[in-house]
């Protein structure tokens, strides 16, 4: 029972990066979803491997790790660009930014 | 294996951790959105301490801080023209509602400690994920349908100009 708890944990969890991409128009709030659901990829992988697997975790989670920390890099290639276009972070606005 | 007053605590760690995420939505600045998921992050590698594996907790933390902290300048530095409601809060409720009941079901329902004979690799493994495939086709499906209909779309806008 506590392990399909932990897993229901790491679905909410997941849930709510999903539903937050769904339902947000700010680019950044978008990203910190992401940042959400790689957050509960790594809690399952370290749910699993605590009550079910036999081996490392280790490399998957610093795979995860490794993506969630070049997302923050992207994060701030993008916002310079916006910045510098003096552009909004309104997702609906960035049709602007074709010229 | 867990004690009533760890369990109790776990608990409050993860109720924590869901309405922190969820403030990330809920709250319209930037700021405070961060610092909620920074709570959320901490809340999260008290889980792992949980889960007894206080080394991926530490890296955890030492890992997102430094991504937590880039955020929380991309934050303070975005706060003039980040003002406006960025989450359509409604829309979050009905999706959060409808994905973790669709998704959370088989959960509960599954028997995952249930060994099953395996014919291709002739050993007994554990079961329970294969009620996890209906979900996955539907993906694919919507992820077949968005490739067509943005061909479509893309046609009938070169058509128009």
């Amino acid at each position: 029972m506590i392990e399909q708890a932990f897993i229901f944990l790491g679905f909410a969890v997941f849930v709510l990066g999903v539903a937050g991409i769904v339902s947000s128009r700010n680019v950044i709030i978008m990203l910190l979803s992401t940042e959400v659901i790689m957050l509960s990829a790594s809690f399952m992988a370290v749910v699993f491997f605590n009550f079910n697997v036999n081996g490392s975790i280790v490399p998957l989670l610093f795979t995860i790790w490794s993506i969630a920390a070049a997302e923050v890099i992207m994060v701030i290639v993008f916002y310079r660009y916006l910045a510098g276009s003096k552009a909004s972070l309104d997702i609906k606005s960035l049709s602007k930014l074709r010229d | 294996m867990y004690g009533i007053l760890l369990l109790a605590i776990v608990a409050i760690i993860a109720v924590l951790e869901l309405a922190a995420i969820a403030f990330i939505f809920i709250s319209k600045s930037l700021l405070h959105s961060v610092i909620s998921l920074t709570l959320a992050f901490v809340a999260n590698s008290a889980l792992f301490l949980a889960l007894q594996q206080p080394f991926l907790a530490i890296i955890q933390l030492f890992i997102f801080v430094g991504g937590i902290s880039t955020y929380a300048i991309v934050g303070v530095a975005s706060a003039s023209f980040s003002k406006f409601p960025h989450t359509n809060r409604l829309a979050f409720i009905a999706v959060f509602i409808i994905l973790l009941a669709a998704i959370s079901y088989p959960v509960f329902g599954m028997k995952n400690t249930v060994m099953q004979y395996n014919q291709f690799t002739a050993l007994q493994v554990k079961t329970g994920i294969s009620s996890y495939m209906g979900l996955f086709y539907l993906i694919t499906a919507m992820l077949f349908g968005i490739a067509i209909g943005s061909i479509i779309l893309v046609k009938s806008l070169g058509r128009s100009k």
